[in-house]
Order: C-alpha cells, then sequence, then structure tokens
C-alpha cells in the first residue's frame, strides 16, 4: 500500500474513492454488498481508516466503472464538474450524461496539457454579479460593456466559439447532444469557464447558446448552467442570460443601422430581408426577427405571421445567400470519436511516451483500435521527421 | 528487459496485453496460431474485462478471446497479493511514469509468475526496460515471426495474418521487425497498412532493393 499512500494519504484515496462511488451513482451500502464487506468497513475505507486490499480497490474501481491509474495517478489537476451540476439540481438523465462528457472532455484537456506543459491563457471577463432591479437592463448595459472591454464595437460576432475560446480563454467542446439540450456552462478555478455547445444544432443556434452561456460567465460565475428544452426560463438568472445573448449578439444600434440599409425603400418586411439580417448577425431568422420585434422595427407578431405562412426555410436561405453559407466545421468535427484539438494533443502526448496506448484510449473514452487510429492519422498526416520544419517557440 | 534472438528458448508461458490479443484476433486465425505456439498463453482479469468493454462498439476480441479460454487455449489469471506491490508501483504515480490497469495488471502478473509478457505497447515496453530489466517482453511481431509460427505457416499465410492486424487492429511493430515484415507483405501490402512508419510505406520498396 505504501505505493498508493507515498504521496496519497489514505483520507485523500478514501475520497477518491467517495467521490469515483458517487459518480456512479452507487451507495454506500450497494458498493459494500458488493465487495462483501459490511457497510461499516466500507465507510472506514472512505475515511482513511482501513486500508484496502488490492482485490477490493480493483472491484471497486469495476463497480464505479473507472481505472484504478485514473484514480491514483497523481500530479494531474483534478476537476470534477457533475457535483456543482448536482447540487444545482441538474437531475436530468440526459443532462447528468451531457454534464459527464463535458467533465471527461475537460479533464481529458487538463490532463494533456498538463502532460505536454501547455500554459493555457486565461482572459476572464469582469464579473458583473446580478444587482436588484431590472435584470434585461443589466444584460443590455452588460453585454455592450463586454463588446467594448473585447473591442468589438458594434461588429457582428461571426464565430462564437473562437471569440470564446480565442478572446476569453474558456474551454469549449462542440459535441453532438440530444436534441433537446443546447449547452452546459461550468466554471472550475483550474480549469476556467467550460462551455459544451450541441454539434447538433445549426451554428446560428450553436452561436446564441454560446452568447448565453457567456452571461453566465458574466453574471453567475461560479453557478453551472444546463440549457435545454425543459429549462426554467422564468428566473431573473435566466432572463438576463436570454436578454444578454440577444444584445450582444444583435445590439440595438447595430441591427438598427443594418435595419436601415437591408430594407432602405421597401415598405414592406420580407423574408430576403430577415435572410440577410440573420446572416448578418450570425443568429436565427428567428431570432433576429424576435429581435427587430423587441427593438420596435417591426411590429409585435411578425414571426409568428411569417410561421403561419410557411416560414422562412433554409432552402429559400440558400436561394438569397448562395455560397455565402460557409461549411460548418464544428459539425464536421463534432463527427470525429475526439475532437482535432484533443487528438492532436493526444498523438503528440503517445509519441513522447508520456501516455501509454492504454491510458490514451481511457482519458478519451474510446477504444484501442480508435486510438491506434487517432495516431495513426496524423503519423500519416503530420509525421514529424528530420526534415520537418523546427518550431521556433 | 529481455529480447534475445532466440526468446522462445526456455519460455514455457506469457501473459498477454489486451494491445495483443486485439492484434491476434484481428488475423482471423488465432486459434491457429495459438495451437501451433509451443509455451502456454494466457490473459489477466484486468486485461480481459478491458477487452469486455469493446464489446458495446461490436468489438470481436472479447468474445474470441473467451471462446480460446473456453477451449483450452489462454488460461485467465488473477494478480495475487504478492504482485500488489508492482501492480501499484505502476498504476499510482505521475501520469507519464504509470500505466493503465490492464497493462500493470500483466506486467505484475509477469514478474510475480516468472513468465514472459507480451504487450504492444511502447511506453510499457521502454517502462520494463527501465524498471525490470531481466522481465522478458515481447511484442505480437515477435510472436506472429517466431520459429514455431513461421514453419507452421505458409508464408502467404502469414503475410496475410501480418497484414490483417496491421489494417483490423493497427498492429505497431518493433522497428527490428519492420524490414522482415514489409518483406513479407510485399510492397503494395505495405502501402496500405497505416500503422507501419510512414517512412516505410512510402518507400518499403527502395529499402527492400536498396
Amino acid at each position: 500500500m505504501a505505493a498508493v499512500t507515498g504521496s496519497l494519504t489514505p483520507e485523500a484515496l478514501g475520497e477518491l474513492l467517495r467521490d469515483a462511488r458517487e459518480n456512479a451513482k452507487l451507495t454506500q451500502a450497494a458498493a459494500a454488498q458488493a465487495l462483501n464487506v459490511a457497510r461499516t468497513t466500507l465507510v472506514a475505507i472512505e475515511q482513511g481508516q482501513r486500508r484496502a486490499r488490492l482485490e477490493e480497490l480493483q472491484k471497486l474501481a469495476a463497480l464505479y466503472r473507472v481505472s484504478l491509474n485514473v484514480l491514483l495517478r497523481q500530479g494531474s489537476a483534478r476537476v470534477d464538474l457533475r457535483p456543482r451540476f448536482r447540487r444545482a439540481g441538474e437531475g436530468d438523465a440526459e443532462v447528468e450524461e451531457a454534464v459527464a462528457l463535458l467533465n471527461s472532455l475537460v479533464q481529458a484537456e487538463l490532463e494533456l496539457e498538463n502532460l505536454l506543459g501547455i500554459k493555457r491563457a486565461r482572459n476572464d471577463p469582469p464579473e458583473r454579479p446580478l444587482l436588484p432591479g431590472n435584470v434585461l437592463l443589466q444584460a443590455e448595459q452588460d453585454a455592450s460593456e463586454l463588446r467594448q472591454w473585447l473591442g468589438l464595437g458594434m461588429a457582428p460576432v461571426h464565430d462564437m466559439v473562437s471569440l470564446l475560446e480565442g478572446q476569453l480563454g474558456a474551454r469549449v467542446f462542440v459535441r453532438p447532444l440530444p436534441a433537446r439540450i443546447s449547452g452546459l456552462y461550468a466554471f472550475d478555478e483550474v480549469a476556467g469557464a467550460c462551455i459544451l455547445l450541441n454539434a447538433a444544432h445549426p451554428r446560428d443556434r450553436r452561436a446564441q447558446t454560446g452568447a448565453h452561456e457567456t452571461a453566465h460567465f458574466i453574471s453567475t460565475r461560479r453557478a453551472p448552467d444546463a440549457l435545454h428544452a425543459d429549462s426554467p426560463e422564468a428566473s431573473r438568472e435566466e432572463r438576463y442570460a436570454n436578454a444578454f445573448a440577444r444584445c450582444f449578439l444583435t445590439p440595438a444600434r447595430a441591427v438598427a443601422a443594418r435595419f436601415q440599409d437591408v430594407t432602405a425603400g421597401a415598405a414592406r418586411l420580407t423574408r430576403r430581408h430577415v435572410i440577410i439580417l440573420a446572416h448578418a448577425f450570425g443568429v436565427s431568422r428567428e431570432a433576429m426577427v424576435r429581435r427587430l420585434e423587441e427593438l420596435g422595427l417591426t411590429k409585435p407578431g411578425t414571426w409568428d405571421w411569417f410561421k403561419d405562412h410557411g416560414g422562412i426555410t433554409d432552402e429559400q436561405a440558400r436561394e438569397v445567400l448562395g455560397d455565402a453559407i460557409p461549411p460548418d466545421q464544428a459539425k464536421t468535427d463534432a463527427a470525429r470519436h475526439v475532437s482535432m484539438r484533443l487528438s492532436l494533443m493526444a498523438s503528440e502526448a503517445w509519441r513522447r511516451g508520456l501516455l501509454s496506448e492504454g491510458q490514451l484510449a481511457r482519458l478519451l473514452h474510446i477504444d484501442r483500435v480508435e486510438a491506434r487510429e487517432m495516431i495513426d492519422e496524423f503519423e500519416a498526416e503530420g509525421a514529424v521527421d528530420d526534415e520537418s520544419p523546427i518550431l521556433l517557440a | 528487459m529481455s529480447h534475445q534472438s532466440s526468446w522462445l528458448d526456455g519460455v514455457t508461458s506469457l501473459v498477454g496485453d489486451a494491445s495483443v490479443w486485439i492484434n491476434l484476433v484481428a488475423t482471423g486465425r488465432a486459434e491457429e496460431i495459438l495451437r501451433s505456439f509451443p509455451a502456454e498463453l494466457a490473459i489477466t482479469t484486468t486485461a480481459l474485462g478491458e477487452l469486455e468493454s469493446g464489446r458495446t462498439k461490436g468489438r470481436q476480441t472479447a468474445a474470441e478471446v473467451a471462446r480460446l479460454i473456453e477451449v483450452g487455449l489462454i488460461r485467465e489469471v488473477s494478480l495475487s497479493s504478492t504482485d500488489e506491490a508492482v501492480f501499484l508501483d505502476l498504476v499510482a504515480g505521475p501520469t507519464s511514469l504509470t500505466l493503465d490497469d490492464g497493462e500493470a495488471a500483466t506486467i505484475a502478473y509477469a514478474l510475480g509468475s516468472g513468465t514472459g509478457a507480451l504487450i504492444d505497447e511502447r511506453k510499457a515496453t521502454d517502462l520494463c526496460g527501465d524498471r525490470y530489466p531481466a522481465l522478458i517482453v515481447m511484442s505480437t511481431t515477435d510472436l506472429l515471426l517466431a520459429d514455431p509460427i513461421v514453419s507452421s505457416f505458409q508464408a502467404d499465410d502469414l503475410s496475410e495474418c501480418l497484414f490483417l492486424a496491421l489494417t483490423v487492429a493497427r498492429m505497431r511493430v518493433p522497428e527490428r521487425h519492420l524490414a522482415g515484415v514489409c518483406e513479407l507483405l510485399g510492397p503494395d501490402r505495405c502501402r496500405e497498412c497505416r500503422s507501419l512508419p510512414a517512412a516505410w510505406r512510402q518507400s518499403e520498396a527502395s529499402r527492400l532493393t536498396g
């Protein structure tokens, strides 16, 4: 046991075992039964008062669906976002699965960064906790302030994911999720802001979700958020986040100016106008029309009118925009077993002998053959040989 | 860690890691290979558990290994309390100095029982070389190119086994065997094996003739 407790105290090991059990949603009684010991024995193990034998550790690891290596390896930052969501009352099974996915992606990215010595730049924006009074007004002010802080002025945000990653230093993952889940947000002191967006949703909807989660980053930083079909819309936090997203992606002044240009000389708002405006701001047609309604640029009920008269279809958008619609690269990346960014880091860690094939497969939740295919992809396309240019920094 | 040329001399049993069983099953002729091999082969319960998790993705390795255990060609083994220290030493510690459970269990069992280890994993092999220099650590390729297998299979059949292990399971080939494997495969098949180093795939013909 000396190897386990060398730099890991029995108490720390017990705590790891307890966390793993809770993540596996097992009671102490169930775990004790699987181990064929009394519940008090399991409690003693989790409190570091009784030494767990190897056989018991292996049984517990198998029961909790983790490897002992994952549980016992040291030196890498451990992040567990799951308890935060549990405490926030997110008990929905699909949301829990998405939270587990976000957690595993963040953990893998952190571990790979640590192994490779990558220092990720953080640029957390100033916090703006919710104040008493009208949250919609505060959302508008805060969105405007963030735009100024980022130096965006009134310019449209065409790539919300890049903005979050590049300018705000957030960890953003775009992976397929059930249709009813739009995204997740959580903050960790070590990992920073962590956001998961649904790759199955259209890019403009993902942008809105990204802006919504940015609002939580600004206002309720340490509270996790799961945005899904059943999310409560009436809370002040959610009303703030929705309003913030609208104001951030479609600032009033910029929308009014663009509206004036696009509709110049027209007597009615047409589908073409909506398509062009939505494309200009990178938001959905519905979001665009509702924003026009909110800003008094068109009559309330305009979107409902379009909806009742056949809506505004993707086909119509393609007719208007043609080649101006760029390919959705995030969707392509999400179709991979592992995102390009994680694949690159994981392959490099394997190439340097920092991770074994088994560790790599476990870290990325893929099987051995998938791990080998991922490594081969980079060996084939990005093989480092003696003739490859040397990196300067 | 030993890599003798006559590495099978004196080796009566070997314990294989999941990485090796994946390759052997991918050949499509695992049973014939095992029947031709003079040493007893084993798998740890830990490595078997790792293969089992592949069933959900439609992988066949676990089912085939289970069948081979059933017919007595593979022995399933568990770690004993005397293997504990080595196993924990291999799974606990800094990430860069540890291995996954299956790999660690394979090495711990091999050390504890005085058998050789079959592992197709560079980090595990290097780690054994540093910490357990006396341990015999071999790869799937060592096994497939061992005299008893070479003499039991036609060259074309052996080439097919290697090709399938390389293309279906993306088997890794130790550097010392690259020339031999490429020669058995021939230049056309070599080019199709993406787990072979790019330099060998691309210039295999010139290497063979040069």
